[in-house]
Parts: structure tokens; sequence; C-alpha cells
């Protein structure tokens, strides 16, 4: 095993943080019904699946490589536009994570703290994580991912006395229509896709020599949907379906969840909402500079990370201070980039074979 | 010789064939050295000289076994001084540690090892013979590594002695020592080990080309050739090695494939690569069943998290998050807390800088008055201070219990006491954001160490099921 290459567990793990951090902090509030949105996010990983087929047959195929070194190998002009591409996606991604952490820290949190040196001392540790190897940051996903388990077990547990199952329904007025909204709601949610299709050119080759992208992306999407379905249906179980409507509902269950020991259990809650903050803020801020990397290769690598971040760190500043936050939290974003860097461009790229020009070799030797 | 010699300009200078100039640039070298012993003979008519230091070489070894045998040599010696250096040197028996030195500079770092050197005039060359008797220390209980049933004999600070203790315990013939001198100045012994075929070659090569690039002038410890060796030294706030003084662990780590390092002059071994993980082991572990073994390790790994998180845990908590205790619990805390003058995280960080002058003063003190720290830590800051107000008693708990935990690590604690101070920070300046954003820090930090291709975060020990079943199978 290399030591720097990131392992089918650690990719698992870093994918799980980032959908998780979106889950625990809030769910499409246009949705009231969570059967119908249930029966969404299941139809909706069946999409993800179709959707990660071209990524993952492109990560087997041309193993250390990804859409953006093989747009580079065959051209720099391809290369920079399929590279700026996913940067700007990235970036736009970190302008929500930080802006999220910002909006929620500020108003749900600890008061006390200045927004400003939150969120400053929030993206200094992602840039960290972002400037480490991607073996290291599959690591530190790895115990993410382990204090998320814990939470929602711990939590569930604790607020398991409130759970009612009557308050599950299937009184929707258009089900079909309504499970096909949530299906494309989730679906435009999961910006892990877009990650698991970078990513993958660092993945290590498994005992058959290529790596294990399709079992990977199969067992990610497996894990991830089971994680959402039990979410969904323990804040419905305790809270009932108006939860969904309300700012943090995980977060108003991990409230309820006393034991012998503590209280309540936003404190944990807060723990790990965090710490898997800083991961996903991290592993975007990676894939950033890893772009940045196609663009420019002479730049080091702890550089691309930290300017990747510089911008929408302030952007995001801006706007919370601003008070317009919410205008950006809760609109849906990203289902057509979401394809089309998921799909479309592996599937392109895929089809257009690997090229070994002069760029390809430099950018690959950057990298 | 055309230019005098000096101590600046001996190194590589050759032994002058002549019996009185060899004498002479000696003393010219050791400036009259006071502990520098030449005691000038005939064997047979050729002059001869018998270079040692005074309190290294055995004065007894030196009579028996080099005095009297060379002078019992003379009647029977014949031929010129060559015959005379080749009989001394290769057909007598004199020690069982025997050498040539052709330079002043190897001659004289065998005489300051304890060596005898002696000289035949018209050979410019030495033979050097090992008759050691340097004062040294017994061997005796490790200090700071104790255990209940595993070995009680430690290293002391003499190389040869370490070597024999790791060789009794491994009788194989692919363990290898490697004698590598280092310090310009003080030429300190540092003896390599590796076990043939288990050890990464490129990692024994790697670390051998560290130790001859070292450019430091004194080495009297193990610290100070650790930032050559320790790839992470300034990178990371874990030590990437290991400083152990049991012979026991050292064989342990010797057929796990590590390198092992003894500094003459120091009573201790540094194990590179090491885990994580290795910090947590005891020999104690070797001695029980497995599932109880295992217990204990995930009781240090509890120790380690108290130790480093407790008390920044306890600011974060009390301060911002008061909500997560039971009402009990938070009316004493409360009331505990009102009646103190200090903000909690001042308070803490007092009490922990305290500790420290404590320990560290229980440490340079005497053993004689080594009590008297205990009563003045004990009763007289400790019960009188909570009576006086100036610290609260849950605090006081935190605090022995954040102690208490850190003793269970002894090789971490340098690493754990300021972390402790950086999460107590962290804690008091921003609640759990400030304990999460440090553990984020912190975790990367250890997942980020690779020293000499080995994961620190993986257990060089464990081993896959597929493994095992093979092993069993063979």
């Amino acid at each position: 095993m290399q030591l720097k290459k990131l392992d089918s567990v650690g990719l698992i793990a870093i994918l799980f943080c980032a959908r998780c951090f979106s889950a625990l902090t809030y769910f499409p509030f246009t949705f009231s019904n969570s059967a119908a949105y249930m029966l969404g996010a299941l139809l909706s990983a069946a999409i993800q699946l179709i959707i990660l087929l071209p990524a993952a047959a492109l990560g087997k195929k041309y193993a250390g490589c990804d859409p953006c070194t093989l747009a580079a190998g065959r051209s720099r002009t391809l290369g920079v536009a399929v590279a700026l591409a996913y940067l700007a996606y990235f970036s736009f991604e970190s302008f929500i994570d930080v802006g999220n952490f910002s909006f929620f820290m500020t108003n749900f949190f600890a008061g006390s703290v200045m927004r400003e040196t939150a969120v400053v001392c929030f993206v200094l540790a992602a840039v960290y994580l972002a400037a480490m190897p991607g073996s290291t940051v599959g690591k530190t996903a790895q115990y993410a991912f382990i204090c998320i388990l814990l939470l929602i077990g711990v939590t569930f547990i604790g607020a398991g006395s409130h759970a009612d199952f009557a308050n599950f329904n299937i009184a929707q007025r258009d089900m079909t229509r309504t499970v096909l909204r949530a299906a494309k709601s989730e679906t435009a949610r999961c910006e892990c896709l877009v990650l698991f299709v970078i990513l993958m050119g660092s993945l290590d080759k498994d005992r058959s020599g290529s790596p294990p992208t399709h079992k990977t992306a199969l067992i990610y999407l497996l894990l991830k949907t089971a994680a959402i379905e039990v979410t969904l249906t323990a804040v419905t179980l305790i809270l009932g379906d108006y939860a969904f409507v309300t700012r943090l509902p995980f977060f108003s269950i991990a409230s309820y969840s006393g034991s012998g020991i503590s209280e309540r259990g936003d404190a944990v809650f807060l723990f790990v909402w965090i710490f898997t903050g800083v991961v996903k803020l991290g592993v975007l801020l990676h894939c950033c500079a890893k772009c940045i990397k196609v663009i420019a290769p002479r730049v080091s690598f702890f550089r691309a990370a930290a300017g990747s971040a510089a911008l929408p760190s302030a952007a995001a500043a801006a706007v919370t201070a601003a008070g317009s936050w919410e205008m950006f939290a809760y609109g849906e974003h990203g289902l057509w980039a979401i394809i089309l860097l998921s799909a479309i461009l592996p599937a392109f790229m895929l089809l257009m074979g690997r090229k070994e020009g002069y760029y390809g070799r430099a950018a690959a030797k950057a990298q | 010789m055309s230019f005098a010699l000096d101590h600046l300009n001996y190194h590589n200078a050759k032994i002058a064939p002549s019996l009185q100039q060899a004498v002479r640039d000696i003393k010219a070298i050791t400036a009259n050295a006071a502990d520098i012993n030449i005691t000038q003979a005939r064997i047979s008519g050729v002059g001869c000289c018998i270079v040692s230091a005074e309190g290294l070489a055995s004065s007894q070894l030196l009579a028996e076994s080099v005095f009297q045998p060379v002078m019992e040599l003379s009647p029977k010696a014949s031929g010129g001084p060559r015959e005379l250096f080749k009989k001394i040197s290769q057909e007598s028996l004199l020690a069982a540690d025997t050498k040539a030195a052709a330079t002043y500079g190897e001659l004289l770092h065998y005489v300051f090892s304890g060596f005898a050197a002696v000289i035949v005039d018209g050979v410019p060359k030495a033979a050097v013979y090992g008759v050691q008797g340097f004062e040294k220390r017994a061997v005796s209980v490790p200090e700071s590594e104790q255990t209940v049933s595993a070995a009680q004999d430690s290293f002391v600070e003499a190389v040869r002695t370490d070597i024999s203790l790791i060789r009794r315990r491994m009788k194989t013939p692919s363990l290898r020592f490697e004698m590598i001198p280092v310090g310009s100045l003080t030429l300190t012994d540092v003896c390599l080990m590796y076990i043939e075929g288990r050890a990464d070659p490129r990692a024994v090569d790697k670390i051998r080309r560290s130790l001859n690039s070292v450019k430091t002038d004194t080495v009297l410890t193990g610290e100070r050739i650790q930032p050559y060796i320790d790839e992470s030294y300034r990178r990371s706030i874990f030590p990437s090695v290991i400083n152990t003084e049991r012979p026991d662990a050292a064989c342990l780590y010797l057929s796990e494939g590590r390198v092992c390092l003894l500094v003459d002059g120091t009573p201790f071994c540094i194990v590179i690569p090491t885990t994580f993980g290795d910090n947590f082991r005891t020999m104690d572990d070797l001695c029980r069943k497995g599932f109880y073994s295992k217990c204990l390790v995930l009781l240090r790994y509890t120790a380690f998290v108290l130790a480093v998180v407790f008390p920044g845990l306890y600011v974060a908590l009390v301060m911002f998050h008061p909500e997560i205790f039971s009402l009990k619990l938070l009316l004493n805390l409360a009331a505990a807390e009102e009646a103190t003058p200090y903000p909690l995280p001042v308070e803490m960080t007092l009490l922990m800088i305290l500790f420290e002058i404590m320990r560290e003063a229980g440490v340079r003190l005497p053993k004689a008055v080594g009590g008297a720290v205990s009563i003045v830590g004990g009763l007289i800051i400790g019960d009188a201070a909570v009576k006086s107000g100036m610290v609260s008693q849950p605090l006081l708990i935190v605090v022995g219990i954040t102690a208490t935990a850190s003793f269970v690590l002894p090789g971490l604690y340098p690493t754990v006491s300021v972390l402790r101070l950086v999460f107590i920070l962290a804690g008091g300046t921003a609640g759990l954001l400030g304990i999460t954003i440090a553990a984020a820090a912190v975790t990367t930090n250890i997942n980020a160490m690779n020293d000499l291709s080995v994961d620190f975060t993986r257990s060089l020990t464990k081993q896959t099921g597929r493994e095992v079943l093979a092993a069993e199978k063979a």
C-alpha cells in the first residue's frame, strides 16, 4: 500500500462526513412529509448509482487519474477548462460550508464567541487538513465517521423514550410528485458525488491491481442511504413531520437526548457537527488545491489549499455579517452542476481516453 | 613529521615509526594530559611503550593481560621490531578484543575507550587491547518503565554492557550491531542494531546515513541525534521515536523489524520507526492473557484522553455548555465556582502550572527531602487553597484525575503536558468550538506522520486474518 494514497475506507469516510455535515445541519424544509422524503431518498440513491457509473469506470480504467489530469494530458486548454469547472464548484461549496458554519454557530450555539474568530479558526483548521496528503484526510475522516455513528447511537438511545410511531403518515396530496421532488432535492444536496470523482484519482489499488472504485461507490451509497433513512426515521418518530421545516432538526433531537450522565446531548452534537464541518471543508479545499495544481503546477500544494480558502471564506463572512445567509443556505442549488461534473464530464473523458502529452506528464508529475 | 601535531590536526596523521617521536606526538596532541599513562620498556632489545588512560583501562587486566605476557615474551622473541609486533598483535592472545591502529586518531579513540595501546619502535602501527575497567553503574531496575511481571533489568550508560543485555536475549546471528562514532568532539559510540531480514534495508541505510551526517560536535544524550533521525521532529508534537530503558522491550521492537540505537553514556535505547500505538504498550501485556491486555490498552488510551482533554473539556462545559450537566451536579459546580475569585480558565491554568512545578521539584530534589514536596503539595497547597476559597474542590478533583492519568504514559508526558495547556486555552476561549478544532488539528497531526514509510497510526504488530491463518498453518 502506498503511504500517501487514500484507501477505500478513508474515501468512504470522507464522502460520508461531507454528506452528514449537510444532513446534520438542515433538511430541505419544503417537505413536511418524511415518508415521502424517505422514499425519495431511496430513489435518489438509485439515481446516484447511475450517475457514478461513468466516474467509477474512469477511475478503474485509468488508475491514479481524475478528469482534470486526463483532460490536462490531452491539452493544456482542455485541462485548464475542466479544472476550472471543478474548482468553481468546490469553491462555491466551500462558500456554502463556511457560511453555514458561521450562520448556525452564531445564531444557535455559543453566542459569546465572535463570529470572525470562529470562522478564522474553523477555516485555518480546514486548511491545515487540506494541505495534507489524501491518506491523512481519509484517516481524519474515519475518526469523524466514528464520532457520527456514536452521536447517532447515543442521541437516538437517549431520546428513544419520546418516540411515537404514529408520527409516520402518508397523508400527502400528490405522493408520486412529492417523491420525485424529494429525489431531485436529495440528489441536489449530494456534492459528495463530485468529491468522489476527484478523489478517486488518489485511491490506492487493491489486490487485483486496480482501484476498487465500483465497490467503494456502492458501499458508500448504501451506507449513506442507510444513515439518511435512519436519521429521517428517528427525527420523525421523536419530533414528528414538521420538525423538517425547522432549522437543525437533528440538534433538536440531541436536546431531548438525556441519559444518566448528561442532561442534554446538544454539546455532543456540537462537537460532532464542528468536527464533521472541518473535515468537509478540508476535503473541499483539498480538491480545490488539486484543481489549482493542474492549472498552475508550480504552486505548492499548501499555497494552493490556503489560497482556495481565502475567497470563499471572505465572501461567506461578508454575506453572513450582512444577514443574508438564509437566501443561500435554503436555496436549492447544484443538481445540474452535480450531473455535469459527476456523470457527463467523466463519461466524456472515458470516451476520449488518455493521452500522455507533454502537459499531461508535467501535470501528473506535479501531482 | 614535518609539522607539529596538536589536538586539531591529529586525526589522520600516521603513527611515527620512531618510538620517541610517537611518544612526543602523543604528548603534544594530549598536551601532557594527566590521565594518559605512557609506560616505556624494552622487549627483546626493542623499545616499546604502552599507552593507556587512567581510570578507563583496568589496572589489573593491564598488568595480567598485557604487561606480564609482554614481559614474558622478551627472552623468546626474536627477529626485529616487525616480528615482535606480529607476535604481540597476531600470535598472542593478550585480550579478547584486539585491533590495530594506524593513525593517532584511531589510537587515541581506542585509548579513550579504555583500550591499551602497544607501540613498537620501528613499526608505524599500534596494537590495541580491550582491557576496559572504567567505573560503570550496575544493571538495575528500570526507573521509568516499571512492570509487575516482566524482567527487572535496564540499560546502563556503558554501551558494551547494553549490547550484552540484548545479545543474551536474542541468540541469533541475524542480529546486527554497527558502531558509528558521532560528534566531532565527543566521538560518542552509537550502536545501530537491527535484525537482518526483518528490518527494512532502506530504513537501516537511511538511519546509517543520518548518523553519519550528524553535524553537532557534542553528543551526550540520545536527544541530540533525534533531529537527524526523526523526519517529523519539527513537524509534529508527537515523537516518532521511542526511548526505552528496557532490554526486553528493545528486543521486542527488534523482532518486529524496527531499528534500535544505543548511545554510549545514555541508559536509553532509541527505537525507530514507531507508531502511535507503541506508546500504549508495556511488557506486562505480554505476560497476561490477551483479553486483559486489550482492556489495559483501552484503559491507557482512556488515560491519554483524560490527561489531554479533560481539563479543557471541563472548562468548556462549565463555562459555555452547562446545560449538559444534570441539575444536582450543576448546582454543586455553580456553588463551588461562585465562591472562587478567578475565572475558571485562569484557575485551571494556575493549578496545572503549580502541579508541573511540584512535579519538577519532586524529580530534582534529593530523595531525603522528597517527602516534603508531597506534604507541601498535598496538604498545604491543596487543602489550604480549597479552604481559603482560592480554588474550587471540583477543580482540584479534575487536576488530580488529570495528573494521575498523565503518569500512566511516562513516554508521552512532555507532549501531554503541552497539549493539555493548549486544550485549556482552547476550551476557555471558545468552548466546545475550541476543543473540537484543537482535537481536529491534533488528529490531523497524528495522521500525517509517516517516518521511514511507516504509517504512524497503524499497529506494526497487527496482522490480517489471512496472515494469522497462514502462520498457524505453517
